[in-house]
């Protein structure tokens, strides 16, 4: 029953200044994504004259259809016209870089801020000496941190740092709920969390809670640059130009809930085998049980819908975004509104 | 899963220290056996409760101030011809045979000696006080129904609060789980418990139908208050009530279900099987050659995103192979 509570307190001051610095982050990169003003006309030309030259050696058909490569000589065009136009887009900015660099500061606040978090996570830890997860507070700052992580090192990959405003603010805001809403006193675990799975079924909850955040973040960002897509850009979305083409993100939303829907399906199973450890059943429908279960059945019907022809993308995004809004509500809802075995919201 | 339930039970019971549990359709409290289960495939043990301790956590702050962190039951096992001390815990189930026994709840059981006018011992015993779930610390409700007292049967209806005191509002609530300061309050009925007609009661109720409020000598119903130790006089030569003090009991869950391995390692089947479908691509290859021209096609099916990577490298290794004639391409 021994909690050191200076290190707890030290935790609680890490989350108000990485919320400082996520909260300038923010900002800076809502200067790189909606500033910038001459805006894409010139883009835009450039973007038709590539496509006119890359059509004529490299035919690739859509997703939709499965893909066909024919290559009909030795030296191909590597990559997509739209890939590379995105890209190109997004690296070309008429007024000298400036933008850029915003998002290259954005990113770096975001790492500063990401070292206080991943601190404040720590000294929660070794405040109790157990891992981070106990409660929703717990619970949702490791996530927060993760999904923080998740996207940093995404960026080593692919260009997401459009994604930057909306990570920075969405971690902003999960950290404000942590320090007031979910708050709880750094303490020792009730009985039925006393185990060494702890140690197995939350932290693959947490790692799918961030990966599925990630996806759901960008299947939002396809939905509004296809609407862009289809006709001339509302003067309010044009900074959707610096973005990718919405089958690029469509790729790396997919592939990231992909991997999220293995990982909440080990999550599921995990939490069987502890429930039948703890209360003598390894499925009892329970509310959260179900709720895991309906998140479940709904990235499953994503994932399948994806494969299936006839589904667009953008309905296809909608259920990704359906899926991530019950994750939310089996989180944040279910832990404190349904009394259930499985409420150890510590709120 | 339909097949588990069909063959296994669930049981519940609850046990007060000191008391042993056999392994039979009558010791349970409630059952609830699959359609296709059958009682003589119940295992033969018995398990006795020898002790049961718990802690509260009375040095966090704010909202984890009592919270629980131990509950450890100590249990004597009889089971062929052996006897074997467990110790239960909620993530630590005893298993005897195909049967397990999960700690799922805990409380308090007082200890009342009911005397009538004369002395004579009417009841004597613990009672299972249920802890109620918008009560704080452990604020426990019970029944004591007396069905040999004279003149009348004698049925109380008691609220024990492990450690009592007044909250802001000046009620009367407990303030923490554990036997700091323990109280009984109980309102006392007389007449006809209603056992004697043949329809079970809860145990945890009282049936006053048929009972009358036990009154002092100005009309007003009577209120007992009691700490261990302490003994209260009934008005109307009724006898008394002691408390003698305090056990703790524990409620376990005894279940079977036969199938649980195998769905173990079904579901993990499936998530190999998941995992397989998502991130194995199925790709299908053609080459064509056309006098002096060769062509390489692939189709994925689905998404794919290295599918035209993995026709280059086919045209690479063919290109390879062209130049090359004694030498053998890589690979296949």
């Amino acid at each position: 029953m021994d909690v050191n509570i200076e290190l707890a307190t030290w935790s609680n001051l890490l989350i108000y200044s990485a919320m400082a610095v996520y909260a300038i982050a923010f900002i800076t990169y809502a200067f790189d994504l909606f500033g910038g003003r001459t805006l894409k006309s010139a883009v835009r030309q450039r973007q038709s004259a590539q496509e006119l030259a890359a059509s004529s050696r490299v035919r690739r058909t859509t997703r939709r259809t499965g893909s066909v490569a024919v290559l009909e000589d030795d030296d191909p065009r590597s990559g997509s016209p739209a890939d590379r136009h995105g890209e190109e887009a997004g690296n070309a900015d008429p007024s000298t870089g400036r933008s850029r660099r915003l998002a290259r500061v954005g990113t770096s606040l975001t790492t500063l801020a990401l070292v206080l978090h991943a601190a404040a996570v720590a000294t929660r830890a070794l405040s109790v000496m157990r891992g981070p997860w106990g409660n929703m507070m717990e619970y949702a700052l490791t996530t927060s941190a993760l999904a923080v992580i998740l996207y940093l090192a995404a960026l080593k990959y692919r260009d997401l740092r459009y994604l930057g405003t909306f990570v920075s603010g969405a971690v902003l805001v999960t950290l404000g709920l942590c320090i007031t809403v979910f708050y709880t006193p750094a303490a020792q675990l009730v009985p039925a969390l006393q185990n060494y799975w702890i140690y197995i079924h939350v932290p693959i909850a947490i790692l799918s809670t961030a990966l599925l955040s990630i996806s759901a973040a960008l299947a939002a960002f396809q939905i509004i640059k296809a609407a862009t897509e289809q006709r001339t850009t509302p003067r309010w979305l044009r900074f959707m130009d610096r973005v990718p083409s919405s089958e690029n993100i469509e790729q790396v939303s997919y592939r990231i809930a992909a991997v999220g829907f293995i990982t909440w399906t080990f999550t599921l199973i995990a939490g069987a085998i502890w429930a039948e450890l703890a209360w003598g059943r390894y499925w009892g429908w329970d509310t959260k049980e179900i709720w895991t279960f309906v998140v479940w059945v709904v990235y499953a019907a994503y994932l399948h819908a994806r494969a299936t022809r006839g589904w667009g993308p953008t309905r296809v995004a909608v259920l990704n975004l359906t899926g991530f809004a019950s994750v939310v509500f089996n989180f944040a809802v279910v832990n404190i509104y349904f009394s259930g075995l499985h409420s150890y919201s510590g709120v | 899963m339909a097949i588990g339930s069909l063959f296994g039970y669930s049981g519940q019971r609850v046990l007060v220290e000191g008391d042993t549990f056999a392994n039979s359709l009558v010791a349970y409290d409630s059952f609830e056996p699959g359609t296709y289960f059958d009682a003589d495939r119940l295992d033969d043990f018995r398990i006795r409760l020898n002790s049961f301790e718990s802690s509260f956590d009375d040095q966090a702050t704010g909202n984890q101030f009592g919270q629980p962190r131990t509950f450890e039951a100590d249990i004597t096992e009889f089971y062929e011809g052996q006897e074997i001390r467990h110790r239960l815990e909620v993530n630590q189930p005893i298993r005897i045979g195909g049967t397990g026994i999960y700690l799922t709840g805990n409380g308090y059981a007082p200890v009342f000696t009911v005397k009538d006018a004369q002395g004579t011992v009417t009841f004597s015993g613990p009672v299972v006080f249920l802890p109620q779930p918008e009560a704080s610390g452990y604020g426990s409700r019970g029944v004591l129904t007396v069905p040999d007292a004279q003149p009348d049967q004698l049925g109380f209806v008691g609220f024990l609060l492990p450690t009592a005191g007044l909250n802001d509002d000046g009620e009367l609530i407990s303030r923490f789980a554990e036997l700091h300061n323990p109280y009984v309050v109980m309102s006392a009925y007389r007449g006809d418990l209603g056992l004697d007609t043949g329809v079970p009661q809860s145990v945890y109720d009282l049936d006053a139908d048929n009972m009358t409020a036990v009154t002092d000598a100005a009309g007003n119903p009577i209120t007992l208050e009691l700490t261990p130790g302490e003994t209260v006089q009934l008005p109307d030569g009724l006898g008394s009530v002691t408390l003698e003090g305090i056990d703790r009991f524990m409620a376990v869950d005894i279940r079977h279900d036969p199938t649980q391995g195998l769905m173990l390692v079904f579901s993990i089947l499936l998530m190999v099987g998941l995992g397989l479908s998502l991130f194995v691509p199925r790709r299908r290859m053609w080459v064509r050659t056309n006098g002096g021209e060769v062509e390489v096609a692939a189709l994925a099916r689905g998404e794919d995103p290295r599918v035209e990577h993995a026709a280059r490298e086919l045209a690479a290794e063919l290109h390879h192979g062209a130049r090359n004639p004694e030498r053998p391409a890589k690979g296949h």
